[in-house]
C-alpha cells in the first residue's frame, strides 16, 4: 500500500492487467459538516450540467459516449466522520479501443473542464436554472427517503443513536434547509472546494505508475488542497440503555433497524475479531440471524447484520409482519446474547472466518473493490493490505469473538410498521 | 474419457470457453479465467411463465400454481436429513444463492478456494429434490414475507403494472414469487412433478468461470451427474394465446411514494423463431432503445432540462422467445405528459430516421458495456447461460453490433413501434387527485 507524492497529493498506483476497464479516482477528504457536505452534493450536480466547452448535460453525455462510454461520477459520501468528496473515472483498456482514442485522458480532459470551467456569470454565479432544478432534485430525494420504509426505519434508529454526533447526521433532511440554499452559497463553496484538502489519486489498472502521474499532472492539476484533513472519528462504548422509535406507514410490511454499538473500529486489532462476529451474528446465510429469525421461526424473509467499522456500529435489518415485531427482536437478541455466552458452533466459526477470508481475497476481482479497500484504509490510517487482513482473520479465535462481541450492546430501535399488514395493492387499467 | 469438446473464442475480446456435452445430454460450459473467485452455476430452463406443461406423449398438461419455479427454488436447498445446502457451502467459505427470472431458475456459488467440494454440493443439491408438507409449510410464511416486501417496492409494482398493461394473458403479467393465495396452493406433489419435467438434463446447463482447468471440470461435473440424471421426453410448454394488441393504455395504482413513478412499455410482437435471428432483433431493438431513450438521447436531455423527470430516467428492451417490449422508467410529477412526449418524439424519429453520427456514437457504446461484461466472473457465466438458453454463440454478439446499419435499425423503428403498443404505468402517492 505505498503511495507517492505527486503535486499536493499522493497516488496508490495498483497494476494489474485482470480488467478491460481502468479506474482512477481522486478524494477529498473534510470533517463532516451537514451544510457543507449539502453544497457539495449540489455543487457536483450543478457542475454536470454543463461547462464552456460542453454547455449541457446532453453534450457532456455524447462526449462521453464518444470515449467508448467513459463513465465520470462526481459526488460525496461519508468515511466516519468525515465526509469525502470527489471523482471517479472509469474508461475501456487501450487494448479494446482499436482507433487509437486514449480514452483515459480524454475522460480526465472533460473531468478538467466540468471543474474548472463551470458556467458561471460575471459575479461567479451558477446559472439559476440549473440550480433550482438541482434543489428540487434534491428535495425530491429527501420525501422519496422520508416515504421509504427502510430508509425511515434506519433513520429512526440513527436519530437516537448518533444524537450530537457527527455520524450519522444527514445532508439536508429539511426542506427549508435546501429551498434557502442560494446560488451564492454555492458559488462560494465552489471556490474552496478543490482545496479543502491534499488529493488522494488511486489507479487500477494496466498503466504504470509514472504514466498514471503524468497524467494527473497533466490534467487534474487544479487540485490542490493542502493538508490531511481527515479527521478522527468519535468512537466511544456502547451507553448501554436501548431507546425506541416508531413510525407508521402504509405498506404491506414492518421494517425493524437495530443499532449496536461498540469501540472496535479500524485501526484497532479487534476489529477482525468484530468482522467474524459480525458474519457469525448475521452476515451471511450461515449466520444465526438468518438461520434461527429466518429459517427456523420463519418471521422473515430478510434479516441480517452490516459492521460499519468506521464507526464500530453494527446495523441489523429486518422485514417482518407487524405483529411478530416483539418476537423478531427478542429472537435477534437473543442469538446476540447467545454469541456473548460463546454459545457459536465450530461450523459458525469456522464458515464465518472462512467466508469473510475469501470475500477479502475476492477484492482483488474488481477494480472498484480494490479502490474502495484502499481507500478506506489510505484515510483512516490503517495500513494492512488485503493479504495482511485475510491472515489476521484467520488469526481469530472463539475466544477473541466472544470478547469482541461483549463490547457491543444495542442502542436503538427503529420500527415502521406497515399500515396496509398484508392488504394488496390494485391497479387500476383502462 | 471421451468427450466432445467444442472450442469458442474471441480474438477481439481475448478471451475463449469450451463447451461439453454430457451423455445425458447435459450441456457444460467451462470459461477459464485468471481471477481469484470461482463461479459456478446450475441452471433449468424453467421460469415463472412455466405454468402449463407437460412432457412429450402426455395426455394433460399439468397446471401448476403461479410461483411455483420460485418456491422450488428455495426447496432445493433442503436435503433429506434436514440440512441446508447453504451451510455445506458455508463449511468450504463458499457463497452460495440462487435466482428465478421469468424463463430460468439458477442456483450459483462463488469460491477463492475448496472449488472442486463446492462444485460436488451444487450438482448434488440440485439433484437430489426433498419436499415434505411440512417444509413446504414452513416455507410459504417465508415466501409470504418475500411477497410482501416486493409489494412494497413502488418500482417493482410500477414495472409489474407496466407488463399488465402490454399483455392480456401472458404469463409474465404475474410476480415471479406468485401471490400469498397461490403459494398456499403448492404442494410437495406439485413441485416434484415440476422438478420431474425441468431438472432433466436436456433442459439444463452448468457453467464454471473462474482460474480452472475445463477437462478436470467436466471430468468432476461427469462423476457427479451420473446415469439417474437422465434424457427426458421433450417438454411442451402451453401458452396463452396473447393478442399483439396491448391489455390496456393505462394501468395505475396509489402507493406510499412522494412523487409518481412511471413505467412506459412498448410490445414487440415481432419476435423471430430462429434464435440467431432473435439475437439480430436484440441487438437492434436495444439500439433503437439506447437512441431514444438514453441519458445522450435528445427526449431525456429535454425532459430533464424542463423539469420533467428526475435524472436516473431508465430504459431497456428485453426479449424472449415468447414476450418482447421495451420499458422507460422514471419519476415524473407529470406522467402524463411524459408519456405523450415519448410517444410524439418516437413519431417524430419515425418520420425523420435516426442521424448516423448518433448511431455511431450508439454502437461505441454497446461495444464498449459488452467488452466491459467480460471483467467479472459472475457477469460472464450469468450472460453465458442467458445465451446458452437462448441459443446463441455469446461471441457472435459483438459481430452483430459490427454488421448493424442505420438503416436497418431505422427501418425497424418505422416497422414495429407504434403508437397503439404504447402503454402507461403509474405509481401514485396515496393523496393523487384525478385531474
Amino acid at each position: 500500500m505505498q503511495t507517492v507524492n505527486i503535486g499536493k497529493g499522493r497516488l496508490l498506483c495498483v497494476n494489474t492487467d485482470k480488467f478491460k476497464s481502468e479506474l482512477l479516482t481522486v478524494t477529498q477528504a473534510s470533517p463532516f459538516d451537514r451544510r457543507d457536505m449539502g453544497l457539495c452534493s449540489l455543487l457536483c450536480n450543478v457542475l454536470k450540467r454543463g461547462c464552456r466547452e460542453y454547455l449541457t448535460t446532453a453534450d457532456i453525455n455524447r462526449r462521453l459516449d464518444d470515449l467508448y462510454d467513459a463513465n465520470i461520477t462526481m459526488g460525496c459520501s461519508t468515511n466516519g466522520d468525515s465526509f469525502l468528496s470527489g471523482v471517479t473515472v472509469e474508461t475501456l483498456c487501450r487494448d479494446f479501443i482499436h482507433d487509437g482514442t486514449d480514452v483515459l485522458s480524454g475522460a480526465l480532459d472533460a473531468v478538467a473542464r466540468l471543474m474548472t470551467e463551470p458556467l458561471v456569470d460575471e459575479k461567479g454565479l451558477f446559472r439559476a436554472e440549473y440550480v433550482e432544478g438541482e434543489k428540487q432534485a434534491r428535495l425530491d430525494r429527501v420525501r422519496s427517503a422520508n416515504s421509504n420504509p427502510k430508509t425511515r426505519s434506519s433513520l429512526i434508529c440513527q436519530d437516537l443513536m448518533f444524537e450530537g454526533e457527527r455520524y450519522g447526521q444527514r445532508i439536508f433532511y429539511h426542506e427549508d434547509e435546501i429551498k434557502n440554499v442560494k446560488n451564492s452559497d454555492i458559488a462560494d463553496y465552489y471556490k474552496k472546494s478543490l482545496s479543502v484538502s491534499s488529493p488522494l489519486y488511486i489507479y487500477v489498472g494496466p498503466r504504470s505508475q509514472a504514466e498514471v502521474g503524468e497524467l494527473i499532472n497533466e490534467k487534474l492539476s487544479f487540485f490542490d488542497g493542502d493538508g490531511d484533513s481527515f479527521c478522527d472519528t468519535l468512537i466511544k462504548p456502547c451507553c448501554g440503555e436501548m431507546k425506541t422509535g416508531f413510525d407508521s406507514m402504509a405498506v404491506n410490511q414492518g421494517k425493524l433497524t437495530l443499532g449496536l454499538r461498540s469501540d472496535i473500529s479500524i485501526g484497532n486489532d479487534d476489529v477482525y475479531a468484530a468482522l467474524v462476529f459480525n458474519d457469525i451474528f448475521g452476515g451471511s446465510p450461515a449466520s444465526k440471524l438468518f438461520r434461527n429469525v429466518r429459517e427456523k421461526l420463519s418471521l422473515c424473509y430478510s434479516c441480517g447484520s452490516s459492521y460499519d467499522f468506521t464507526k464500530g456500529v453494527i446495523f441489523v435489518r429486518s422485514g417482518i409482519a407487524n405483529e411478530n415485531y416483539d418476537r423478531a427482536l427478542n429472537e435477534i437478541l437473543r442469538q446476540l446474547e447467545d454469541i456473548k455466552k460463546g454459545k457459536i458452533s465450530e461450523f459458525e466459526f469456522e464458515s464465518a472466518k472462512k467466508a469473510l477470508v475469501s470475500s477479502y481475497r475476492q477484492v482483488t476481482d474488481s477494480a472498484y473493490a480494490t479502490e474502495s479497500f484502499f481507500r478506506t484504509r489510505i484515510l483512516c490510517g490503517c495500513t494492512d493490505g488485503i493479504e495482511e487482513t485475510a491472515r489476521k482473520i484467520e488469526q481469530v479465535t472463539l475466544s477473541d469473538v466472544v470478547e469482541a462481541a461483549q463490547r457491543f450492546g444495542a442502542e436503538a430501535v427503529g420500527f415502521v410498521r406497515g399500515e396496509l399488514d398484508g392488504e394488496e395493492v390494485d391497479f387500476d387499467e383502462e | 474419457m471421451k468427450n466432445d469438446r467444442i472450442l469458442h473464442e474471441s480474438l477481439l475480446l481475448q478471451e475463449k470457453y469450451y463447451e461439453y456435452t454430457h451423455k445425458s445430454g447435459l450441456k457444460v460450459y467451462v470459461f477459464p479465467k485468471k481471477m481469484t473467485n470461482t463461479y459456478a452455476l446450475f441452471a433449468t430452463k424453467y421460469g415463472s411463465i412455466d405454468n402449463s406443461f407437460r412432457l412429450e406423449g402426455d395426455d394433460k398438461y399439468t397446471e401448476v400454481p403461479q410461483g411455483i419455479a420460485h418456491f422450488l427454488e428455495h426447496k432445493m436447498f433442503t436435503a433429506p436429513d434436514g440440512s441446508d445446502a447453504f451451510d455445506r457451502f458455508a463449511l468450504y467459505g463458499a457463497d452460495a444463492n440462487a435466482y428465478t427470472s421469468y424463463d430460468k431458475t439458477v442456483y450459483l456459488f462463488s469460491c477463492s478456494e475448496n472449488f472442486e467440494h463446492c462444485f460436488d454440493e451444487l450438482i448434488e443439491f440440485v439433484t437430489h429434490p426433498y419436499f415434505t408438507r411440512e417444509t413446504v409449510e414452513k416455507e410459504q410464511g417465508i415466501i409470504a414475507q418475500e411477497i410482501r416486501m416486493t409489494d412494497d417496492l413502488p418500482s417493482l409494482r410500477s414495472y409489474y403494472g407496466m407488463l399488465r398493461g402490454l399483455y392480456s394473458v401472458h404469463h409474465i403479467r404475474n410476480n415471479i414469487c406468485g401471490t400469498v393465495e397461490s403459494i398456499s396452493r403448492i404442494t410437495p406433489e406439485l413441485l416434484y412433478r415440476s422438478n420431474e419435467v425441468f431438472y432433466s438434463a436436456s433442459n439444463m446447463a452448468i457453467v464454471v468461470c473462474g482460474d480452472v482447468d475445463p477437462e478436470k471440470i467436466y471430468a468432476q461435473g461427469c462423476a457427479n451427474i451420473g446415469d439417474g440424471f437422465g434424457v427426458c421426453r421433450a417438454i411442451e410448454r402451453q401458452r396463452p394465446a396473447e393478442p399483439t394488441e396491448i391489455c390496456s393504455r393505462r394501468v395505475q395504482c396509489k402507493m406510499q411514494v412522494a412523487k409518481p413513478l412511471f413505467t412506459i412499455g412498448i410490445k414487440d410482437n415481432n419476435i423471430p423463431v430462429k434464435s440467431a435471428d432473435r439475437a439480430r432483433r436484440d441487438a437492434i431493438m436495444s439500439m433503437i432503445n439506447d437512441l431514444l431513450f438514453s441519458q445522450t438521447s435528445r427526449l431525456y436531455n429535454s425532459l430533464y432540462e424542463e423539469g420533467l423527470i428526475s435524472p436516473d430516467m431508465t430504459s431497456s428492451y428485453t426479449i424472449s422467445e415468447s414476450f418482447a417490449f421495451h420499458s422507460v422508467s422514471g419519476e415524473s410529477y407529470c406522467p402524463e405528459t411524459v408519456f405523450d412526449r415519448v410517444r410524439e418524439y418516437v413519431e417524430d424519429i419515425r418520420r425523420r430516421g435516426f442521424e448516423k453520427e448518433d448511431f455511431e456514437r450508439c454502437r461505441k457504446v454497446f461495444y464498449s458495456s459488452f467488452v466491459r461484461e467480460f471483467d467479472s466472473t459472475d457477469d460472464i457465466a450469468n450472460n453465458l447461460i442467458s445465451f446458452v438458453f437462448d441459443g446463441i454463440e455469446m461471441f457472435d454478439y459483438a459481430d452483430i453490433i459490427a454488421s448493424l446499419t442505420c438503416e436497418e435499425v431505422t427501418e425497424t423503428l418505422r416497422s414495429d413501434m407504434k403508437d397503439e403498443l404504447f402503454t402507461l404505468s403509474v405509481v401514485y402517492p396515496f393523496d393523487h387527485k384525478e385531474d
